[in-house]
């Protein structure tokens, strides 16, 4: 193949001998070192073959000695292109161009693909990549795949794996997360002693909602509530600085401990919601218009006068990126904006639709909070007509974690020195 | 008396464990199925048409006839030879 390839580029030529002696000539060729290929038979005294064209001059004595003469049949080869593209170098110089453009984007990340994050968004990761200066457009030798999955975990307290990999132009980030650890932070497991300006900070628990106390486990600090206690917003439930009692049962000191407790409470949440009868619909006329652009290198390009809007419209946009392969991606992005006419239309609701409109409210409500990790206990929703509209209020209990993390003061030594005063 | 000295030849490159091929100057042939045929160390063509090729070598000629046979690739070492190969045989 390689030899094809070199022959090619060196240019050869397919040429028809006739004569009495051909084999004699083809194997005086062999001998001398003379190489042809693609011999093939024609007739008894006709054979065509090709030959290099440096190596036709070589076999001059051999034709003589063999009487067998020579006819050109084609040229072929790449000097024979150069030659007949000769007047249109720009399409080489074009060819050549987009080729070292090739080259170019080809060192370079034009798609960061991120799987198996839930509670970490993507956002956040790419915006942290940004400040690691592994963005789009960064060159790959510039990325350490290796420091970079380091720096994940550690910059994400939830991310218990990562693995970082370069494939073409796509960088593709795979991380695993601790689903058992909530993102924001952990009440139910013990909270990190940070260190701030050489001392180590504590905190307390305090109630982020009124509700009434159902559970209280602590395992380290002091509990100030009970189950079936009620608390307001702000209550303190947990310090964290321990009392050590001494033998005359007064408080010695004060030793501060991370608090680390789970509290649930019963949380009443109120539901208010009003829809108005006279209600204003959005009807497509099936009219629609479509806009194209490009986006490169970050720039987007509209079609230059042709920008189609209606009075009252929905826009919708898709694109897709340019890519060669699977991982190698450009950074070129073609896309339509659809607008899709509409007409508003005022219409009377009945109450069944108002109805229904409230159960979607009410339940993506719920689901929102249950999302949240609230267990709901009990729910009661009335609706009621007054006037033009339609009021609906709820009620509904539920159980939750109300635990919410405060700097804690620091150690009341104050206190405990007032206190030895007061004894002497 | 010449085939006294082939076979004793024979004999010492079979219990030395010797590749035949350099040192009794016999061809290497590869066959791909019935559509090509590489020889080496062949010594040149005898007969060649599109229906029959014959090649020398040092110890014998191969001949091979078929259907549209022709000569891919012709080197001092290396001889290729594509078409539907039907028959091969050799004549000592």
């Amino acid at each position: 193949m390689i030899e094809r390839v070199s022959r090619y580029l060196n240019g050869y030529l397919r040429i028809r001998l006739t004569g009495h002696n051909i084999r004699r000539f083809i194997n005086l060729c062999t001998t001398n070192e003379i190489a042809l290929w693609d011999i093939i038979f024609v007739d008894e005294e006709q054979y065509e073959c090709s030959i290099s064209w440096q190596d036709l001059f070589a076999t001059e004595p051999h034709l003589k000695k063999t009487k067998t003469k020579v006819q050109v049949l084609s040229k072929k080869g790449f000097p024979l292109l150069q030659k007949k593209y000769r007047k249109r170098y720009m399409w080489f110089f074009a060819i050549a161009l987009v080729l070292f453009c090739f080259f170019y984007l080809s060192q370079r990340i034009w798609k960061i693909e991120i799987t198996g994050n839930s509670m970490v968004s993507e956002q956040e990761i790419i915006r942290f990549l940004d400040r690691n200066h592994t963005s789009f457009g960064t060159e790959k030798e510039q990325i350490d795949c290796a420091k970079l999955k380091l720096q994940l975990r550690e910059e994400f307290v939830p991310i218990i794996w990562a693995s970082a990999h370069i494939d073409g132009t796509k960088l593709t980030i795979e991380i695993q997360e601790n689903m058992g650890q909530p993102k924001e932070t952990p009440s139910g497991v013990s909270g990190n002693e940070k260190e701030h300006n050489g001392e180590t900070i504590y905190h307390n628990f305090v109630a982020a909602k009124d509700a009434k106390i159902a559970s209280v486990i602590t395992r380290s600090g002091v509990p100030l509530v009970k189950a079936g206690d009620s608390v307001k917003a702000g209550d303190l439930l947990v310090r964290s600085d321990y009392p050590i009692i001494g033998d005359d049962e007064t408080v010695r000191e004060y030793v501060a401990v991370e608090p680390d407790a789970d509290i649930l409470g019963y949380v009443t949440y109120q539901y208010t919601e009003e829809i108005p009868i006279k209600q204003t619909e959005r009807i497509d006329t099936g009219k629609k218009a479509r806009q194209f652009f490009c986006i490169a290198f970050g720039k987007k390009f509209t079609v230059p006068f042709w920008n189609p809007h209606y009075e009252c419209e929905t826009k919708s946009e898709r694109y897709v990126q340019l890519h060669v392969s699977d991982n190698f991606y450009l950074p070129f992005y073609f896309g339509e904006i659809c607008c899709r006419e509409q007409e508003e239309k005022e219409i009377f609701c009945t109450k069944e639709q108002i109805k229904e409109q409230a159960i979607q409210h009410f339940s993506n409500f719920l689901q929102e909070l249950e999302e949240n990790g609230v267990l709901i206990l009990s729910k009661n929703v009335m609706m009621e007509k007054k006037g033009k509209k339609y009021y609906i209020k709820g009620e509904m209990k539920a159980c939750e974690d109300i635990i919410q993390k405060v700097k804690a003061e620091s150690v009341p030594e104050q206190d405990i020195s007032q206190e030895e005063a007061q004894e002497q | 008396m010449n085939s006294q000295n082939n076979k004793k030849r024979n004999q010492i490159v079979e219990s030395l464990e010797l590749p035949k091929d350099i040192l009794l100057g016999l061809p290497l042939l590869s066959l791909t199925g019935n559509l090509e045929l590489a020889v080496e160390n062949h010594r040149g063509l005898l007969v060649y048409n599109s229906n029959e090729i014959s090649i020398r070598t040092k110890s014998m000629r191969i001949n091979m006839t078929g259907k549209n046979l022709s000569v891919y690739e012709y080197g001092k070492d290396l001889l290729v030879i594509r078409g539907r190969i039907n028959h091969i045989w050799f004549v000592t």
